[in-house]
């Protein structure tokens, strides 16, 4: 396919930790992840702490580098380039932060947190300016030229994720992973946040990855997603297909958990998955999601990996109840 | 006559920049079983009023004034011994924001939870490790929990843990603050579904305080929404959150993205009004779609009721 930007096959990102004096305990933060993004497209990453959904957009970017799968961007396998090899992905793929108080330097002035990247990627001092008020803009900071002299304790939390989105925006990159980026913005700035996003990437026709344990927020502002699960991929496929059509219980466990704005609420007890997420260091066997879920088939999803089952083009579900169904022909 | 009764209340600090005035004129109660929701944005007030019912005031307040009233008792006017001895933690408890990892991390979590036995009620420490085992089995913990550190322990048992300490000395009222803000969403669930039960086992009057107005539907029977140091809005959940009044709550409600309708959410643009000096007339004027009064941007809208038990601080609704 000719509009792929960004391809991760078969990507295992692990940590090790040392125990002790001679133990060194592997974490697996991302365990056997394949996922594309498209040009002009953004998918959804979703999952709740230490599902590894940051990790793979660290490593997306190549910021860690896998133990085992390849990253391919455009066309090119940069799996194992060496960093000096890696100035022109550096420009195009680019990152937005999670905390719009702690990732901008309080020191610097709107104007030179923008700036230092295009110094850093080498632009003359008459572009840099063009460059500088153009993303401002395109971030609805204006005018301009108030705001480049302005440090970022003057601004409020959604203006400051606007200066983080310019500083990603002057070096017009073709992939963006944002991780996070409204989940410290107050809920009534959030939609305005990802609406600018949006509009700036039917603009510039980026791809974007989008990091967020919000299913809802997901759910408006992604084409496609995937559920993510103890360092794996549970479900996958249009945003609006798998919310309408559920595959995997963890995904529709997620989604239960969501309260809506229903005053009778209160009067209902949720429906909930017991228990907590597995650690990524002694992940469960078989399926990792069977010790809290209330459809496990014993001797099946305890001992071996859930395959991966397509369910329509685009929607696929790892999990035993539905490759037992596919097997079945029902 | 309602359990609590806050009345006219004003905190406002000093700082550098000058006062914050960050609870202005607040009125509320809350009755017995009951649950009050605070719902606003980040610098709202809305911890501020916890503070200053727990009687937890930083040392730059400058103003305290008002009137707070719990069972007939004027808290304002106690002692601080007595206020300290009689209903901190007593009858009034509270769980911080991100309490569960204030937890003394040398201590065993059980003992945590007895201490305010011991110290309150001069209970011996034997009892008090068994009514901490009674504690951790209400709020859903194995009982033998009781001799684990904080670091053994999950971030939703640590919340257990943190919730079993202000149920500690049986108080009547709660105050919760963003209890489940530092959770994920499986777990949040789970936590609301204990406080639920505990609200109706115990019949546990409760402040639930949160940014999240999807959130507070889940356990609130009444909501007061929050914004620039005043309530706005102040009603039943049902009347809130079916047909809200105030051009803010209004906005709130419409930028909550909906899993289970087609809705797109909206946004209020512009940010909330930095409380040193908040803007005169409404303080929600600038960013009000709806401020196309001179009253808006002149004098300041007094709490009117619109409906029984319906409060509305807006000049929409006074003639105007």
């Amino acid at each position: 396919m000719t509009d792929l930007l960004l391809e991760l096959q078969g990507i295992k990102t692990y940590f090790y930790v040392r125990k002790g004096l001679f133990k060194t305990l592997t974490v697996k933060a991302v365990d056997g992840v394949s996922l594309s993004v498209r040009k002009g497209e953004t998918v959804a990453v979703v999952g709740e702490s230490g599902s590894g959904k940051t990790t793979l957009g660290k490593t997306a970017l190549k910021l860690v580098t896998p133990v085992s799968g390849k990253i391919i961007f455009e066309g090119k396998d940069i799996t194992n380039l060496h960093e000096k090899d890696l100035k022109w992905f550096r420009r195009k793929a680019q990152m937005i932060f999670q905390d719009p108080f702690t990732s901008l330097n309080p020191y610097m002035t709107i104007g030179q947190i923008i700036e230092e990247p295009l110094i850093i990627h080498g632009f003359d001092e008459k572009g840099r300016e063009g460059r500088i008020f153009r993303a401002l803009e395109d971030v609805r900071l204006s005018p301009p030229q108030d705001f480049i002299k302005k440090y970022p304790h003057m601004l409020s939390g959604g203006q400051r994720q606007r200066v983080g989105i310019a500083r990603c925006l002057v070096l017009e990159p073709t992939f963006i992973v944002a991780d996070e980026p409204v989940s410290m913005i107050d809920a009534s700035s959030r939609a305005e946040i990802l609406f600018l996003m949006r509009s700036l990437q039917e603009k510039y026709g980026m791809g974007i990855m989008y990091i967020t344990h919000d299913i809802a927020t997901a759910k408006f502002f992604s084409d496609r997603i995937a559920i993510m699960y103890a360092g794996k991929i549970v479900e996958l496929g249009e945003t609006r297909k798998v919310l309408k059509n559920t595959l995997h219980p963890y995904t529709a466990a997620l989604i239960e958990a969501v309260p809506d704005l229903d005053p009778k609420n209160r009067f209902k007890v949720r429906r909930v998955v017991p228990g907590e997420p597995p650690s990524p260091i002694n992940p469960p066997l078989g399926c990792r999601f069977h010790p809290r879920c209330e459809f496990k088939i014993q001797g099946l999803c305890n001992v071996k990996e859930p395959p991966e089952v397509v369910f329509e083009k685009d929607h696929f579900v790892k999990c035993w109840l539905h490759a037992e169904n596919v097997r079945r022909g029902v | 006559m309602a359990l609590l009764e806050v009345q006219n209340l004003k905190l406002y600090y000093k700082t550098v920049r000058g006062l914050i005035r960050a609870v202005d004129g607040v009125n509320f109660s809350v009755e017995k079983g009951e649950t009050l929701g605070l719902v606003g944005e980040s610098g709202c007030g809305k911890s501020s009023v916890a503070i200053s019912i727990m009687r937890l005031l930083p040392r730059n307040v400058e103003v305290y004034e008002g009137r707070i009233t719990f069972d007939g008792i004027d808290l304002m006017k106690l002692s601080e011994e007595d206020f300290r001895r009689k209903v901190r933690w007593k009858r009034i408890s509270m769980i911080f924001q991100g309490a569960m990892n204030s937890l003394n991390p040398v201590l065993k979590v059980g003992f945590q939870v007895a201490e305010p036995l011991i110290v309150h009620q001069n209970v011996d420490k034997e009892k008090a490790m068994k009514k901490a085992r009674e504690l951790f089995k209400l709020v859903g913990l194995p009982p033998d929990f009781v001799e684990r550190y904080p670091h053994e322990l999950s971030g939703g048992m640590r919340q257990r843990v943190v919730i079993a300490m202000a149920l500690a000395l049986n108080p009547e009222m709660v105050i919760l603050d963003e209890p489940t803000s530092a959770l994920d969403v499986s777990i949040q669930a789970q936590i609301m579904n204990l406080l639920k039960e505990l609200k109706k086992e115990l019949g546990l009057s409760m402040i639930f305080i949160t940014h999240d107005i999807a959130l507070a539907s889940d356990i609130c029977d009444k909501i007061g929404v929050m914004y620039a140091g005043q309530i706005v809005e102040l009603s039943s959940i049902e009347r809130v959150l079916l047909s809200p009044k105030h051009p803010y709550t209004q906005r709130l409600i419409a930028s909550v993205p909906s899993l289970r309708e087609d809705r797109v959410p909206e946004f209020i643009p512009g940010a909330p009004p930095d409380l040193v000096d908040p803007p005169p007339g409404c303080r929600f004027h600038p960013r009000c779609p709806q401020s196309n009064r001179a009253k808006c941007v002149k004098d300041e809208p007094p709490m009117i009721e619109v409906e029984g038990g319906h409060f509305v601080r807006c000049w929409l609704y006074n003639g105007g």
